[in-house]
């Protein structure tokens, strides 16, 4: 178990939910949300996913909680819950405080709506922290994107901790000049935002120009297809595991007509 | 190998010519190093020579350059990248992977090799250059010395003819300059690579380069290696320091980062009138002890002290007013439409009144910033946005100038510039100031102490007299001065 705080990126390590290939987890991860919000009535569904999610991501050697974001994702849930237990007013009086009533229906629509909104983001992680760029790329090629757009998602992650560490430096720099970013007077927090996105905006323009000299300097883009180092391709239990998502769908289809 | 006739290049909407009438000619196998001031037209070349200024730069361009018979202004800039490949300045901005491996792979890949015949080109360009180990790395994990290891791996994968690095050592500690150079050296000779290379301190090629060429307004002249090396600078060390009350006290203070210590400092004073050169290698805290001077990082410390007043992170008008920190990038640091307002900007936030406008012109003609005042400093060379950031630092007269790898991008001149500047400064105004520096010469002649950080904590504290003895005798050699 890693015991600090980890960014949400994705770890080498080996355990079944990495050895999965790339398409089998995106295709879970859209059949799974596609089942929350088709299957929105029914708690004891949202607290089985949600179970299975947080056992997976156990097995998988992560707490949510260490993940970089995973308390500001559990406290936005807790704040959905309670939007929906004070605003829902259907249903028979289950607790009262003072003048405020919780509903039985406010009650399952709170658990439904944050454990919904909690299990998307877990599974999502999930999928992040266990599955290479790389291979998600060449995954989306072999089915037929263009190589071009698929290494946007690679040279976007790319930047990310480089912007990261610009943002906080141009912030630094313009602090250290007496910038402020107190609310008030109106017009002086407008001008500093303004300041600090213009030196981010130039500094990007400068980052995206190196990396398209870098790209072109070894040949992107000039042959329609390309080769990978890497081979990544579907195993008996991807095969299994795709053909039951598939299977799914109508089945929760069919559940949501039923209903 | 390379033939440069009569080119002349000038950026879309610019008026001058950046590259003019220039003429070069560069033999096979040769080591060839070009200097010159800041903003004179040396990355344009480089980017000329790599064939990216006909397709990827928009401008005007004329005259030839031929490259093994072949004239590239006509042909396609992929023709010509099996040929010549470009470092450029910071090879953190151009890696376009994740991991080391794919980085190796991405123009092989592109050129539609099979994968095992990739596989052998990786292990090919990373055993050239002795980096077997970092095959599985992540690139976000790399040093600056890995990171520009695994450039150079990059090109070589690639099997080009003629290598091109755009100042190469300005992230890099000595040591890893002093790695970088054995091993291009030593390619030079095995795989006849033709090696170019940019540079602001031709000195530390003396014993490398096969020749070196100094440009000038767009065109390029011959020179004495002697000549550009020529090191006789005065010693110019402030001459009093008064060591009555320390502008810096620190004890016990220790700097960490997700529980991991990046900096630990058991004593340390600094005081009105000193001038401190604060050396070590890439990764060693220098950045992170100015960041936490500035109360702009945590720390834990027994006493911690600036100007008599604990370092606090709350961002106090006294701590703004004290402290004047200048960045290595002068890009994160330009926040206003004109050089005038730029000088303006820390005052006006700070004392809420605007500088004299003959001042501020006074600055300007001093910083060689440009002919107009209302220039964009984003229209400005690098050089000249670093030597604005120093104004507009400056410009509000801190007590405590914290100066982070200001040189990178300026010619010797205008280091030596800067260093005047600073010495001035802190003479008039009693204040004091850490500069952090890779190179020892010329800062020596102008500092007043050395503090040499290494693992982490305090390596070398001395006056700067003792400070090339003491490199010796921590065998940090590659920190020498080149005539020591």
């Amino acid at each position: 178990m890693i015991n600090q705080i980890i960014s949400l990126q994705y770890y080498q390590r080996r355990g079944f939910i990495n050895s999965l290939h790339p398409i089998t987890k995106f295709l879970g991860l859209i059949v799974i949300s596609f089942a929350l919000f088709f299957i929105s009535d029914t708690v004891l569904f949202h607290i089985f996913i949600f179970a299975t999610g947080v056992i997976i991501l156990k097995i998988s050697g992560y707490s949510f909680f260490r993940i970089q974001g995973g308390r500001l994702v559990v406290l936005t849930a807790i704040f959905i819950a309670v939007i929906q237990l004070v605003f829902v007013r259907d249903g028979m009086t289950i607790l009262s405080f003072g003048s405020i009533q919780i509903k039985n229906y406010a009650l399952s629509q709170a658990i439904a709506a944050s454990l919904r909104f909690i299990t998307i983001i877990l599974f999502s992680y999930l999928f992040v922290l266990s599955t290479e760029p790389t291979s998600f790329v060449l995954a989306l090629v072999q089915m037929g994107l263009p190589y071009r757009f698929g290494f946007s998602i690679i040279t976007a992650i790319r930047m990310v901790p480089i912007i990261k560490s610009e943002f906080t430096r141009i912030y630094f720099a313009q602090i250290t000049r007496g910038g402020t970013y107190k609310f008030l007077p109106i017009n002086k927090f407008i001008g500093s935002i303004t300041q600090f996105l213009k030196v981010v905006i130039i500094s990007m323009v400068k980052r995206v120009n190196s990396l398209v000299i870098s790209m072109e300097g070894r040949s992107f883009g000039l042959y329609k297809t390309r080769t990978f180092i890497k081979e990544i391709s579907y195993s008996a239990i991807d095969q299994l595991i795709i053909t039951c998502e598939i299977l799914s769908i109508p089945i929760i289809l069919f559940w949501r007509l039923w209903r | 190998m390379i033939k440069v006739e009569d080119l002349c290049f000038k950026y879309q909407h610019e008026n001058p010519l950046i590259l003019d009438h220039l003429h070069l000619d560069v033999r096979e196998g040769e080591w060839l190093v070009i200097t010159g001031e800041s903003g004179c037209g040396k990355s344009t070349l480089a980017l000329g020579l790599a064939g990216f200024l006909m397709h990827t730069i928009p401008g005007e361009i004329s005259g030839s350059i031929t490259i093994n018979e072949n004239e590239i202004l006509s042909d396609s800039s992929d023709d010509i990248s099996e040929e010549v490949f470009l470092v450029q300045q910071n090879p953190e901005t151009q890696f376009c992977t994740l991991t080391v491996k794919e980085e190796l792979a991405f123009g092989l890949e592109n050129r539609r090799f099979p994968p095992e015949e990739i596989e052998k080109s990786v292990s090919r360009a990373l055993s050239a250059l002795n980096a077997e180990d970092l095959i599985d790395k992540q690139i976000n994990e790399l040093s600056g010395g890995q990171q520009q290891k695994v450039a150079i791996a990059t090109a070589l994968a690639l099997e080009p003819k003629i290598l091109i690095l755009d100042e190469p050592t300005s992230n890099l500690d000595p040591t890893a300059t002093h790695t970088l150079f054995q091993t291009l050296s030593e390619l030079r000779k095995q795989e006849k690579l033709t090696v170019i290379v940019i540079e602001h301190k031709p000195w530390i090629f003396k014993d490398l380069a096969t020749r070196q060429v100094v440009m000038k307004n767009g065109r390029l002249f011959e020179e004495e290696q002697e000549k550009l090396i020529s090191s006789s600078i005065n010693n110019k060390k402030p001459s009093h320091i008064d060591k009555t009350s320390p502008v810096v006290e620190l004890n016990n203070y220790r700097i960490s980062f997700s529980k991991t210590q990046v900096l630990k400092i058991n004593e340390l004073k600094i005081f009105p009138g000193e001038i401190v050169s604060l050396m070590g290698s890439n990764g060693s805290g220098k950045t992170s002890l100015l960041l936490s001077l500035c109360g702009l990082i945590g720390f834990e410390a027994k006493v911690n002290q600036v100007f008599g007043k604990p370092i606090t992170q709350k961002k106090d008008k006294f701590v703004l007013k004290n402290r004047g920190i200048v960045f290595q990038n002068p890009d994160h640091q330009l926040f206003c439409v004109s050089v005038v307002e730029e000088i303006n900007f820390a005052p006006k936030n700070l004392y809420g009144k605007d500088l004299d406008h003959i001042y501020i012109g006074g600055l300007i003609e001093k910083f060689e910033l440009g002919e107009s005042l209302d220039s964009h400093p984003f229209q400005l060379s690098y050089g000249q946005k670093g030597r604005l950031n120093m104004a507009s630092v400056l410009s509000f007269k801190p007590g405590l100038l914290l100066l982070d790898e200001i040189f990178i991008g300026q010619d010797l001149n205008h280091v030596l510039f800067l260093l005047e500047t600073i010495g001035e400064y802190v003479k008039h105004e009693s204040a004091s100031a850490i500069i952090v520096n890779h190179s020892a010469w010329p800062v020596f002649n102008y500092a007043s102490r050395m503090i040499f950080l290494d693992k982490q904590q305090v390596l070398i504290d001395c006056p700067v007299e003792n400070a090339c003895e003491e490199l010796v005798r921590a065998n940090k050699f590659e920190y020498l001065p080149v005539e020591y």
